[in-house]
């Protein structure tokens, strides 16, 4: 008994020494686990570190497009968030209703076939896309279950139709389709960069290429015209149209006349502004010299083909004179004298056997001749027989410009960053630019000058091979110039197809006729812009300008 | 013993009640920031809208056509522009015309300006 008894109390003994073991080990683990929790505590609040929150996630800006602006940030194109309209057709309730009803506010959409898409089993149907807001506050006044809105970006074109054949445009889902929108699509749509993309032209210039242009279409009854302006010292695109023109925020299906861009998917011969190449190669290969007499007193037979002047002046030239009166004789006579194989490097050096290297898809590949004989060395120096771009003609002039050094084409602000290449000495680029003065002095080019600017320039009246071989009737009458006279920089090409003369022109349609004084109003507009200061007929003169004032 | 679980009650429910505070005012600061997220939103699609609208008035052609209706504006002619550089200083003995005639010639009295920095290729 006492036994049972004391080993009882000793049980209960050993119960009491274990309870404050296990208290301790319990404690001990709460305390290990509170200090975990405190350190992850303290690591969170100090290091900082972002969290992702729900709703601040959810509301993650959406990035569209990028801008395109002009070379001093105007914009050219942009997108704005719009509504459009979608359905889901199960939770229309009465389908032919509410077709009535939206077409009471899209009267351009079909009500039957609206219908038949609204009873439809689908869970989606486009009802309208980009509404306006007026439109959209009107299907909210329509109280229709199972339409709703959803946010979409349009790309706009603030501008209008300028430079509507560069910029080019977009389809419903915002995929580029031509211009720059298509050639830089990948770009544009690019998450990674901010920012607008920036062109190299100027809308003022644009808009005065464009109206220039417009007018002489209309004017001289022409069937349709291009224009460039290109500055010779980087290559940059100032301004590029093409007429007729199209509006981008209203695209008209099916019109592909107004969407083709003439000075760069368009190829032509276009005649005699080739000859400012011609004399350039004979200067530089010094076949020829300024001053060397060229016989032009009659016509020249090669194989069954007879080569003869327009402006015919029978007499023995010199070759600034067989550029001056635009020699088809004289210039076929330096190009005998150079021949084919400098010809072809040449023109090749130029860039008018290539596609010119403009961003734009649309570029195309020049025509050049399939067999290269004596005939094809002839007329190539009076501009037949190779159809090239006009913006790769105005390309290739370039260096006649600038002292020699070929420069591409770029429509992206600051130009190419690659080194130009030397096509001319500067010693033959002054020649020709002299040349090319006199020609606006005293030649073909008169009606180009602007007074107190200076232009220099060449014509070029082509014949456009039709079907039934070349046509008189329809010519393409262009003017490639530059300015100022003094220091050209800017290279200006003007193109019009199938021009008609009329009264002021006595009935003719050459390019001295139509082209040139449509490159004078041209100058004289972008002058002022460009910062081009004229020099007063008084300073001329050796004296000088007192006061400018209330000029009446 | 009894005074040290008292102790740790109290905190333990201070802290349970400060907890809950601060994940309330969490909570109510993120509902406000996701409210000023969506503003910036809204503001911004009314930036690119107005950006847009901006562009359209600004257009040449609008405005050309804005200057020659209601300002009797015409295109500038060449002759018309100069540099403030080549005008030069009033000669002291210059008698006041009111009448001035646009461009005055003064050959020889003053040197000729050359302003031909202008023309001078960056």
């Amino acid at each position: 008994m006492i036994a049972v008894v004391k080993s009882i109390k000793v049980e209960a003994q050993v119960r009491r020494r274990r309870i404050p073991q296990r208290l301790s080990l319990a404690a001990g683990v709460f305390c290990m686990l509170f200090m975990a929790l405190l350190g992850r505590a303290a690591e969170i609040s100090m290091t900082n570190e972002p969290r992702e929150t729900g709703p601040a996630k959810a509301e993650r800006v959406f990035t569209p497009r990028r801008d395109i602006v002009d070379r001093s940030g105007f914009v050219l194109a942009t997108s704005v968030p719009l509504a459009s309209l979608y359905a889901d057709p199960y939770f229309i309730l009465d389908p032919t209703d509410a077709a009535h009803k939206l077409h009471g506010v899209f009267p351009h959409l079909d009500p039957v076939k609206l219908a038949a898409d609204l009873a439809s089993d689908r869970r989606f149907v486009w009802v309208e896309r980009h509404l306006s807001p007026e439109q959209q506050e009107q299907v909210h006044q329509l109280y229709l279950p199972g339409v709703s809105f959803m946010k979409e970006y349009r790309r706009i074109y603030p501008q209008g139709s300028l430079a509507s054949h560069v910029l080019g445009h977009v389809d419903a889902d915002g995929n580029g389709l031509a211009g720059i929108e298509l050639s830089m699509n990948g770009q544009l749509v690019d998450e990674t960069v901010t920012g607008p993309l920036a062109l190299s032209l100027d809308v003022t210039i644009q808009h005065a290429l464009e109206s220039v242009l417009a007018q002489g279409i209309d004017e001289f009854q022409a069937k349709a015209g291009s224009g460039v302006v290109l500055d010779a010292l980087t290559g940059e695109v100032l301004a590029l149209a093409s007429a007729p023109t199209y509006d981008a925020n209203r695209p008209v299906p099916g019109d592909a006349e107004r969407y083709f861009n003439r000075p760069v998917a368009g190829v032509y011969e276009l005649g005699s502004v080739f000859k400012i190449f011609n004399s350039a190669i004979a200067l530089e290969t010094k076949t020829a010299t300024h001053d060397m007499p060229v016989d032009a007193r009659r016509p020249i037979t090669i194989g069954a083909h007879e080569i003869k002047d327009f402006h015919a002046k029978n007499r023995v030239l010199t070759v600034s004179e067989v550029f001056k009166y635009s020699s088809n004789i004289g210039s076929t006579r330096l190009a005998l004298g150079f021949g084919k194989e400098q010809q072809q490097s040449f023109f090749e050096k130029f860039g008018l056997m290539n596609r010119s290297s403009i961003e734009l898809r649309e570029a195309a590949r020049p025509i050049t001749p399939d067999r290269w004989g004596d005939i094809t060395t002839a007329t190539l120096s009076y501009g037949y027989g190779l159809s090239v771009s006009p913006l790769q003609l105005a390309e290739a002039v370039i260096p006649v410009v600038n002292g020699g050094l070929r420069m591409e084409a770029s429509l992206l602000k600051g130009g190419r960053t690659s080194a130009p290449q030397r096509v001319l000495s500067p010693e033959t680029a002054k020649q020709v630019r002299n040349m090319m003065r006199q020609v606006v002095e005293d030649g073909t080019g008169k009606r180009a000058d602007v007074q107190g600017i200076g232009v220099i320039g060449k014509t070029g009246t082509a014949e456009r091979a039709g079907r039934q071989g070349y046509t008189k009737r329809e010519r393409i009458s262009s003017f490639v110039a530059a300015f100022p006279a003094a220091a050209p920089r800017y290279v200006v090409y003007v193109v019009l197809e199938a021009p008609e003369g009329n009264k002021e022109t006595h009935g003719h349609a050459t390019a001295g006729w139509v082209a040139a004084p449509l490159v004078s109003r041209l100058v004289s507009r972008m002058s002022p812009i460009l910062g081009i200061r004229p020099v007063f007929p008084e300073e001329q003169n050796g004296g000088v300008l007192l006061a400018v004032e209330r000029v009446n | 013993m009894n005074w040290v679980n008292g102790v740790l009650a109290v905190v333990a429910a201070l802290a349970a009640l400060i907890t809950y505070q601060v994940k309330n005012e969490v909570s109510s600061l993120n509902q406000k920031s996701a409210h000023f997220e969506r503003l910036m939103v809204q503001e911004r699609e009314r930036i690119e809208v107005q950006r847009a609208e901006w562009a359209y008035l600004n257009t040449p052609a609008r405005l050309e056509r804005l200057a020659s209706q209601y300002l009797g504006l015409q295109t500038l002619a060449t002759l018309q522009t100069t540099s403030a550089k080549v005008i030069p200083k009033r000669p002291k003995d210059a008698e006041d015309t009111p009448e001035t005639i646009s461009l005055l010639r003064l050959s020889g009295k003053v040197p000729m300006p050359v302003a031909r920095s202008l023309w001078v290729l960056p």
